[in-house]
């Protein structure tokens, strides 16, 4: 039997063996620059009064914004269902979408909502994913993008940044002619806006530190400029440092003991390291030229910064423990506001061309390429996202300043929603718990 | 848990050892190899049957010639009667010494006549071997001289056959070896027929096989959607199955990339052409040697990064 087993073996071997030989190899170097699309059915809501959020809406818009997702408009859909069994993958796959997500939501007692999604492969008429996840009314946002985070994180493999938040500063001109600054906390689409600190005077480049528990911005609310660390939960502020001229620019090292900042105490703006905990402060850079705007790597081994040692503004890297410093971008006369992706490959800043306007722009710094990802002539403080999907900057429309957001490749450009008033600085915030 | 599990199997084999070790022991010990016994020999003396039968009667003739014959009894004497008596004493005594000389003489001729006549028979039966011994010789000089003819005889037959065999074998192989090369000649044109049919064959399929490469190549590039996180380098390998219409069976990443996205978008790729409709005009043989499982690699080019 044993024997009779292994010459089957063997010929099973012969066979299969022979063949592969003659298998076609088929080469495929080119394909099509096109975001998958998404049909992202309404939720069935089995309720009696209204919900507040369209789950599937949010859901569609997260997907569509990442650029990896196009979605399929909600009247070119054949049916909506919510079930498995009313699915018909035909239906799908003519109008052209790879993958399809159905969900429904039932209350569950007072005030609870229970949300069942799946998500399926259309091509390979295969489930992919189901998950319940339970919310309430007033979270159903929050639920939205949580179920967009596992879409995302299931089709791509990247985690899904939909969860996160960005903080930014508006400024707006009161009926007293006083000028109103707030640091405003939204979702990372703009949605749900709130104030998270107040006042008459300035207020300049917030910051998250690594954990988002908290925010390091630069406030002029005592007259001058202080660097203060506000507490997210608590709203309980600490002022860390105002030494006499320039103190600006704060930015948290990856593990959240130290703060990179500018101090102008010594004569001119130069770079400093705080220690958190013993409070002691490191200078860094020393030239007679400006040195700001750190950011650091993800490994936290080196500052990222703008100098205008060489006659303009350009991004160099210092490395923190051998004092190594190098010039990283060459190409046109500005480049200022460096901020690395969580990877640590590429590099966005403002850049403006030579005889351009400022732009977005991004550098991959393993082949030295760079791309300009905007055109809108003042575009600044570019922010990504912590999955390095997209990136969040401040640009002016009709001589305001709004928020937008570009994808890293620069396929897919919109608007954010704005409160209103002159919007700046956003920052977004890392992955929340 | 696991050496547990073959306890029990161990030690029931252990005892089906035993028990068939056990059975052929005793068969080993029962069958020990029997006395042997020694023939009981029998001594056998050759017995000439002639001499038997003479030697009884030649005692029998002896004791009868050599019993004395009965004397007469003697005349009781006197003086008369005693010379009557002596002379008659005398002829008596020389009458008795007549009939002993008579008897010595008859007795000396039967004796003589005895050993003449046992010469003669001894005579005789030595002309009697003789005659034997002479015909013995004879018969076995007849014997070897017909024996050698025989032999010759034979041996005539066999060589004649031998060589008849040869002949034949010889003929037979020839005839075999002539055929033999008239069937490689066949064979070798047959050969060459195929050969240059396979050839030609071969050729057809590799250009309908070239024609088909490019075919799915077109198809699944149009149908390729490289997702963002495609970079430059990557690469992952596809292994499709169709069916005989052309139709996707299965799609499977045999080589993945290392990213999630490119890895699906190329499984996508090949999933959303649904069916290569051309294949299905390839001959049935061609395509489940070559077209029945095929394999693609997605290698992408001046991508941005």
């Amino acid at each position: 039997m044993v024997k009779f087993k292994s010459v089957l073996a063997c010929l099973v071997l012969l066979v299969t063996g022979s063949l592969a030989r003659a298998e076609l190899v088929v080469e495929v170097t080119q394909g099509v620059a096109e975001p998958s699309p998404v049909a992202v059915v309404p939720f069935n809501w089995s309720g009696t009064s209204a919900l507040p959020e369209d789950v599937a809406k949010v859901v569609e818009q997260d997907l569509a914004r990442s650029g990896f997702f196009s979605a399929l408009p909600r009247e070119s859909m054949l049916g909506f269902p919510s079930r498995q069994s009313d699915v018909y993958f035909r239906d799908w796959r003519v109008s052209g979408s790879d993958y399809l997500l159905i969900g429904r939501i039932e209350p569950l007692g007072e005030q609870r909502l229970e949300i069942n999604f799946e998500l399926y492969d259309v091509l390979k008429e295969q489930r992919l994913m189901g998950q319940r996840v339970e919310s309430t009314p007033a979270q159903l946002r929050d639920a939205a993008h949580y179920i967009a985070d596992r879409i995302f994180e299931e089709l791509t493999g990247l985690k899904g940044a939909f969860s996160t938040r960005i903080v930014y500063v508006t400024a707006d001109r009161r009926a007293d002619n006083s000028n109103r600054y707030r640091l405003m906390l939204s979702d990372w689409d703009g949605a749900r806006p709130r104030t998270i600190l107040e006042s008459s005077e300035p207020i300049m480049s917030p910051t998250w530190s690594g954990d988002g528990s908290k925010l390091a911005y630069v406030s002029f609310e005592t007259g001058r400029p202080a660097i203060y660390v506000q507490y997210l939960s608590t709203g309980k502020r600490e002022r860390i440092q105002s030494f006499k001229g320039l103190n600006g620019a704060p930015s948290w090292s990856p593990d959240g003991n130290q703060l990179a900042l500018v101090l102008s105490k010594d004569g001119n703006p130069e770079i400093y390291v705080l220690d958190m905990r013993s409070r002691q402060l490191q200078r860094v850079t020393r030239h007679y030229g400006i040195d700001t705007e750190p950011t650091w790597a993800p490994d936290g081994q080196s500052l990222l910064f703008t100098s205008d040692r060489g006659g303009q503004p350009q991004i160099y890297r210092l490395n923190l423990s051998s004092r190594d410093l190098e010039r990283l971008t060459w190409e046109g006369n500005y480049n200022a506001r460096p901020r690395l992706t969580q990877d640590g490959r590429f590099l966005a800043m403002v850049h403006r061309p030579q005889g351009g306007d400022f732009t977005i722009a991004v550098q991959d710094l393993k082949s030295g390429r760079l791309d300009i990802l905007t055109r809108a002539g003042l575009d600044e403080s570019p922010s990504i996202a912590p999955n390095g999907s997209i990136i969040i900057y401040a640009s002016q429309e009709q001589g305001k300043g709004v928020l937008a957001a570009v994808s890293l490749d620069g396929q897919v450009r919109f608007r954010m929603p704005s409160p209103g008033g002159d919007v700046r600085e956003p920052a977004w915030s890392p992955f929340l718990q | 848990m696991e050496i547990r599990s073959y306890l029990v199997p161990t030690a029931l084999a252990t005892l089906l050892h035993i028990i068939v070790l056990g059975g052929l022991l005793t068969h080993w010990i029962g069958d020990a190899e029997p006395e042997r016994r020694t023939p009981r020999h029998i001594q056998a003396r050759m017995i000439d049957l002639n001499a038997l039968s003479q030697t009884p009667s030649s005692p029998e003739s002896g004791a009868e010639s050599e019993t004395p014959p009965a004397p007469d009894p003697a005349p009781k004497p006197n003086e008369t009667q005693q010379k009557q008596q002596e002379q008659q004493a005398q002829a008596e005594q020389k009458r008795r010494e007549q009939q002993a000389e008579q008897a010595r003489k008859a007795a000396e001729e039967k004796a003589r006549q005895a050993k003449a006549l046992a010469a003669k028979r001894a005579q005789e039966e030595a002309e009697k071997r003789k005659q034997a011994e002479l015909a013995a010789q004879r018969k076995a000089q007849e014997e070897a001289r017909r024996k050698a003819e025989q032999e010759a005889q034979r041996q005539a037959q066999a060589k004649r056959e031998a060589q008849e065999k040869a002949r034949r074998q010889a003929e037979a192989k020839a005839k075999a070896e002539a055929q033999r090369q008239e069937q490689a000649r066949a064979e070798a044109q047959a050969k060459a027929k195929a050969e240059a049919a396979r050839a030609a064959a071969e050729k057809r399929a590799q250009s309908v096989v070239g024609d088909m490469q490019s075919y799915i190549q077109t198809l699944v590039e149009q149908n390729w959607r490289i997702p963002r996180t495609a970079r430059n380098g990557m690469e992952a390998v596809v292994a499709i199955r169709l069916l005989g219409n052309g139709e996707v069976d299965q799609a499977t990443i045999v080589t993945s990339s290392g990213d999630a996205a490119f890895d699906r978008s190329a499984v996508q790729a090949v999933y959303r052409t649904e069916r290569f409709e051309r294949v299905a005009e390839v001959d049935p043989i061609l395509f489940e040697r070559r077209l029945r499982s095929i394999k693609v690699i997605f290698r992408p080019e001046g991508l941005r990064w």
